[in-house]
């Protein structure tokens, strides 16, 4: 087990350091540097520029420069956007923004998606489940921000019952994080009903029944606990997929995040803003699997920990 | 010696010409399928079209092709040509969609994104195919270190962030691509350039992140076809592993690459249309249904129809690829419960 542990971080450590040198090699892949605009500076001024953020010396030695920085949490000064702003000051101003209606979105998708998916695989094969089943497989074909354009022309443009733009009270919360998790609700509710239709059918629920223990403890003490475990396995993809599906729903609600910072670094070739976003998101992709394997590890004593994850199977 | 190992006989032999005899045992992990359970090619087509969510979901997506492939050979606009003086039409019988503010009919625009994002499935899907049977074909043949090696690689692929990683390629490889193209002499490169370089890039994220899950798929199912009697029969008669793995494993694992790429196709024109959306997929004048939706943001308070209409089509045809991928696994009998979406 701990060795299951220890391995699986030292994985999640070479995934960010990987990411971490593809997206610097990248980014000096592009032809044309930040300081280039319509309106072109003197040369004496770029070369300046360039010395003064270290951009005049080889690859190598600035990849270099930047793992040492990053390992002292450093993430260097944002070049255009926010100028001369630490990148650590915006991601630690605009995260907390996404963290939210991510986590709100997370968790009303996780609940909902839980229980609509009992429901529908105790009823299998009723109105009930098949009115579930089809609009969810409706909603696992609608992306999230087709999703919330919609959302967006209803309920603010044509009934005007939320307000469209910023995060400034509750109300405004409610169309964001129903969008976000509209599409994960959906998939985990799929996800919950097989996984349960396939408990409800094995010997153990029926040695329970045959012993005359009440339908609720079945149900939730026996079958739950079985059905849950693929449900949270794919919490990590799906904390993920709630972040980059962020991107485009902050952009569609006008909400300050974190995503939109991301698409704005990279359109403005803010060097050290776009590596700052993308080492984080990446990181907190990568932490959020690894808590997830983890916590599935502990809970499901099944997992092979030779095998290495259990996604495989 | 040499003769022997060269000798190729002149009868073929099916599976039941040899008795099983190995009857060995895997963990679940490694089996999640008998293979004599396998129906075959055409009794599998046949519970499909039996389905009728299938039947209809298939009906759909060849109407939605009709409408991408052929519409724009009978429409008499273009989707770069601009009518002057007939900007910001409402549908009427001329324009079944309407124009939108530059005078370009919106109907031959939607054909055209439609064929562009059934496309970009089309061959996205193709790629993580080839790329993932071949991977997956040769870690499981050769199994061992060598498997162990190659699933680790698969592993840490699996765990990179892939939007991430697809919006920065797509941004990195732009400007590089854009001059590629735009020197080049070829035709054929020409013609990319018309698609833009975005498109690349999500043909280049594919070909580097999404065979992971294609691979593991089939790689399962190879190491249960590596024990079988016939692929002992092939080394017996002296076949070669290349020639093993391209005449006896490979095409016994066409259900499989055929599920996986059809739960593939959607999946990839989900990723299109968001990259699109974002502004990062095709580049003007070419339009995707994603790029559709993006441009007709601006005018939804107005021209609320212009969003709708490339939704719709975006939904529906993802709606119905969904439908038939997973009764297509259905039909195959396919025991592996991990879905594609995931990725």
């Amino acid at each position: 087990m701990a060795i299951y542990i220890v391995k699986r971080i030292f994985q999640a450590i070479i995934i960010i350091l990987f990411v971490t040198c593809i997206t610097f090699v990248l980014m000096n892949l592009i032809p044309g540097g930040p300081f280039l605009s319509e309106k072109v500076p003197n040369a004496e001024v770029i070369k300046n520029l360039e010395l003064k953020y270290g951009l005049d010396k080889p690859v190598i030695v600035q990849l270099k420069n930047y793992l040492t920085d990053l390992s002292h949490g450093d993430m260097g000064v944002s070049y255009k956007i926010q100028k001369n702003r630490k990148v650590t000051d915006i991601i630690s101003e605009t995260f907390p923004i996404s963290l939210r209606v991510g986590m709100i979105a997370l968790i009303w998708s996780t609940l909902a998606g839980i229980s609509l998916g009992c429901v529908s695989a105790y009823y299998k094969g009723s109105r009930t489940d098949r009115i579930v089943n089809f609009l969810t497989s409706l909603g696992t074909a609608v992306p999230s921000f087709v999703f919330a354009t919609v959302l967006l022309i209803v309920f603010c443009v044509k009934i005007k019952l939320f307000p469209s733009i910023g995060l400034y009270s509750v109300g405004s919360y409610i169309l964001p994080c129903f969008a976000l998790g509209f599409f994960p609700m959906c998939y985990i509710t799929r996800l919950e009903r097989a996984s349960m239709a396939d408990e409800l059918s094995k010997d153990y629920i029926k040695t329970a029944k045959a012993k005359g223990l009440e339908e609720n403890k079945i149900i939730f003490k026996h079958a739950l606990k079985n059905a849950i475990i693929p449900v949270l396995s794919y919490l990590g993809p799906l904390a993920a997929g709630i972040l980059t599906g962020g991107i485009a729903v902050e952009s569609i609600f006008n909400i300050p995040g974190l995503g939109k910072y991301f698409i704005l670094s990279i359109t403005s070739r803010d060097y050290p803003l776009i590596m700052g976003t993308t080492i984080f998101f990446a990181a907190f992709i990568v932490a959020m699997t690894l808590i997830i394997d983890i916590v599935c590890a502990i809970i499901d004593p099944r997992i092979n920990f030779a095998e290495g994850s259990k996604k495989a199977a | 010696m040499n003769k022997i190992l060269t000798f190729q006989p002149d009868i073929t032999f099916n599976k039941e010409d040899f008795v099983k005899i190995n009857n060995k045992d895997f963990s679940e992990n490694e089996c999640f399928e008998d293979n004599s359970k396998i129906p075959k090619f055409s009794h599998a087509l046949h519970i499909l079209f039996k389905n009728k969510a299938a039947a209809v979901s298939i009906c759909i997506i060849l109407i939605i092709a009709l409408f991408a492939f052929l519409g724009p050979l009978i429409s008499k606009y273009t989707y770069f040509e601009q009518l002057r003086g007939f900007e910001n039409l409402s549908p009427s019988f001329f324009h079944p969609f309407g124009t939108d503010g530059l005078g370009r009919d919106i109907m031959v625009r939607a054909m055209y994104a439609t064929r562009i994002s059934i496309l970009i499935g089309v061959v996205s899907s193709v790629i993580v195919l080839v790329i993932g049977t071949i991977y997956g074909a040769v870690s499981g043949y050769f199994a061992g270190a060598v498997d162990n090696v190659m699933m680790r690689v698969a592993d840490l692929v699996y765990s990179i962030p892939d939007v991430i990683v697809v919006i920065l390629l797509s941004i990195v490889l732009k400007q590089p691509l854009y001059e590629l193209f735009n020197n080049s002499q070829s035709a054929f490169l020409k013609n990319f350039a018309l698609l833009g370089p975005g498109v690349i890039a999500i043909f280049a994220a594919f070909a580097l992140l999404y065979w992971v899950t294609n691979a593991r798929i089939i790689r399962g199912h190879v190491l249960v076809l590596r024990e079988q009697d016939y692929i002992t029969a092939a080394k017996a008669l002296g076949c070669g592993r290349a020639r093993i793995i391209r005449k006896h494993i490979i095409p016994n694992c066409t259900s499989q690459m055929i599920v996986t790429t059809c739960l593939m196709i959607p999946s990839a024109i989900f990723l299109e249309s968001f990259l699109s959306f974002l502004g990062l997929g095709v580049s003007a004048p070419m339009t995707s249904l994603g790029s559709m939706i993006n441009e007709a943001m601006d005018g939804m308070y107005s021209y609320t129809y212009r969003l709708i209409i490339p939704c719709v089509i975006l939904c529906v045809l993802i709606l119905c690829l969904n439908v038939l991928g997973d009764k297509l696994r259905d039909a195959f009998d396919y025991g592996q419960k991990a879905t594609i979406n995931e990725k």
